[in-house]
Order: structure tokens, then sequence, then C-alpha cells
């Protein structure tokens, strides 16, 4: 009986790491891989600095080089599977744009977003990942006062 | 005559049992022949009563055993099982409030070729460079998609 609990137990404390993730494929690309590289810029965002905006997480990863783009491509694509909202558009059989909602949690939604410059003549690719309270016309918001 | 033969027989197991000179299949039956048997004598009343008052004794003796190793092993075991099950549930209680993966922690940071920025004007500038290209990429998305609606209407 002790260790049928004790089992239960250590898949408990397993599934509490697992759903202490963004639940997301693109996890993955924020385990620190990036980091070390020239060609790629990593940002991690938590807590009072985003305050205003409603979130409280906010992570990105800007690549300069095409060549590391189809990892991260492969990635959000897994991703889109689960979003509840989806706005992806493909250039010659490649993603180029991706921006997905996923289904909100107790009022507490996710955020997905992809662009792929290399396939248009652009110079980088960039991944946004928001999740908090914000609500789509928050984030819409936050990032048409960017200019 | 038969009886006699009986009463002497048994009385003679009755005899090797006290001296202890019996194998346990005579110890058995002894004990099987004094629980059936109407025979009597002054030895075999007297085995009956004293080997009724052990078989009884070691009984009694053999339910105290069982009852003090259950007090003993129980509380042990209930001790286990009650941490375990304090574990489990808060292991699931963390478990179900990670399922709302906020992050509470204050954090701004940016790497870039091993390089970690700590300044948070510099981290916020390079936020804004990325919901910059999120905009524009949008607005694109957004045009794109109203030109194809405009030429789906005139194509009706």
């Amino acid at each position: 009986m002790s260790q049928i609990l004790l089992l239960f137990t250590l898949l408990a404390i397993a599934f509490g790491q697992a759903a202490a993730q963004t639940g997301l494929n693109i996890d993955s690309a924020f385990d620190g891989r990036f980091r070390s590289s020239p060609d790629a810029v990593e940002t991690e965002i938590s807590g009072k600095t985003l305050k205003n905006s409603a979130l409280d997480t906010y992570r990105s990863i800007t690549l300069t080089e095409p060549a590391l783009t189809s990892e991260i491509e492969a990635l959000v694509l897994k991703d889109g599977a689960a979003a509840e909202t989806r706005q992806v558009r493909y250039i010659e059989g490649r993603l180029y744009y991706a921006y997905y909602i996923f289904k909100p949690v107790d009022n507490y939604r996710r955020y997905l977003f992809f662009i792929n410059g290399f396939l248009k003549g652009g110079k980088k690719m960039t991944l946004i990942y928001m999740a908090g309270e914000a609500t789509p016309e928050q984030i819409n918001k936050l990032i048409s006062g960017r200019k | 005559m038969n009886d006699n033969k009986n009463i002497k027989y048994i009385e003679h197991l009755i005899d090797l049992y006290f001296e202890s000179r019996t194998d346990s299949a005579e110890e058995t039956q002894l004990r099987r022949l004094l629980a059936s048997t109407e025979l009597t004598s002054a030895k075999i009343d007297e085995a009956r009563a004293v080997m009724g008052y052990f078989a009884a004794s070691r009984a009694i003796e053999g339910r105290e055993k069982r009852k003090n190793a259950q007090t003993r092993i129980l509380p042990r075991v209930r001790l286990i099982d009650i941490a375990a099950s304090v574990a489990l549930i808060a292991a699931f209680a963390l478990a179900l409030i990670n399922l709302r993966p906020g992050d509470d922690s204050n954090r701004c940071l940016a790497y870039a070729n091993d390089i970690v920025i700590s300044d948070a004007a510099e981290v916020m500038g390079i936020m804004d460079d990325d919901l910059s290209a999120m905009r524009e990429a949008t607005e694109d998305f957004e045009a794109e998609l109203i030109d194809q609606m405009q030429s789906i209407d005139i194509d009706l």
C-alpha cells in the first residue's frame, strides 16, 4: 500500500514539474540552447516589469541565421495544432507568419507569435511567447503602441 | 476388555507426553483421543484438565501475540501511509496550482552570444523591437487578408 502511494506521489511530483512549463512545444526552444549563439538573442521578462501590460511572462528569441530557423518552425507548427485561434501564412511551403491564441485557463491566456522574415528577404526570425491575463484586445494595443 | 486396553494405551501416551517423549504424531493422537473419548481414569482426567488448560492458554497466548504484533506494526504502517497520503495530496495541489503556468518571479534579462544583459532599459528595447516586428507582420497579414477578401468580392 505504502509503495503504491509512494509511486503515485512521485508521479504527481513529475506531473507538477511538467505543468510548471508553458505546456507548449516551444518550451524546448527556451531551454538555453540559443543563449551562447552569436546569431541569437533571447529575452526573458516576468513579474513587475510587465504589470502594465497585464502579462506575467514574456519570452522571445530572435535569430539572424536562417539555418537555425527550421527547428523553431517545426515546434511552432506543432503548437498550432492546440491553438484556439490561428492566423497563419506560408511562403513556398514554409511557415512565414503565425499568431496563435491558446484556450484560456481561468482567464490566463497564452499567445505565440512567429515571423520568419528570411522568407521575404528580411534579416531575422522572431518568436514571441506571452502569457498572463491580457485579452487579445490588450495584446493588440500592446503591439500597436510600437512604431 | 477393549476399554481397558484403550485406557492403558491412552495412559501410556500420557506418560510419554509428560516425559516429553512423544513425537508430534503421537501428541496429536493423544489430544484427539482426550477430546473425543468417553473413557475415564484418574490419569486421563488429570491429563485432559492439564492439556485442556495448556491448549486454552496457548490459544489465548496466540491471540495476544497476534494482537500485539498488530498493535506494533499497524501504527508504523499507518504513519507511512499517512505521510505518503499527505505528500500525495500536496503534490497534486502543487500540480493543480502549476496548471496555471504563471510566472511571479521578477526577471528582466536577455542573452546573446553567452552574454547576459541585465540592464532593464536594454532588455525592454529588445522587447520593443520584437513587438514592432510583430506589429508589422500582423499589419501585413491583415492587409493581405483584406486584399484577398476584396478580390473574392470582385470575382463574385
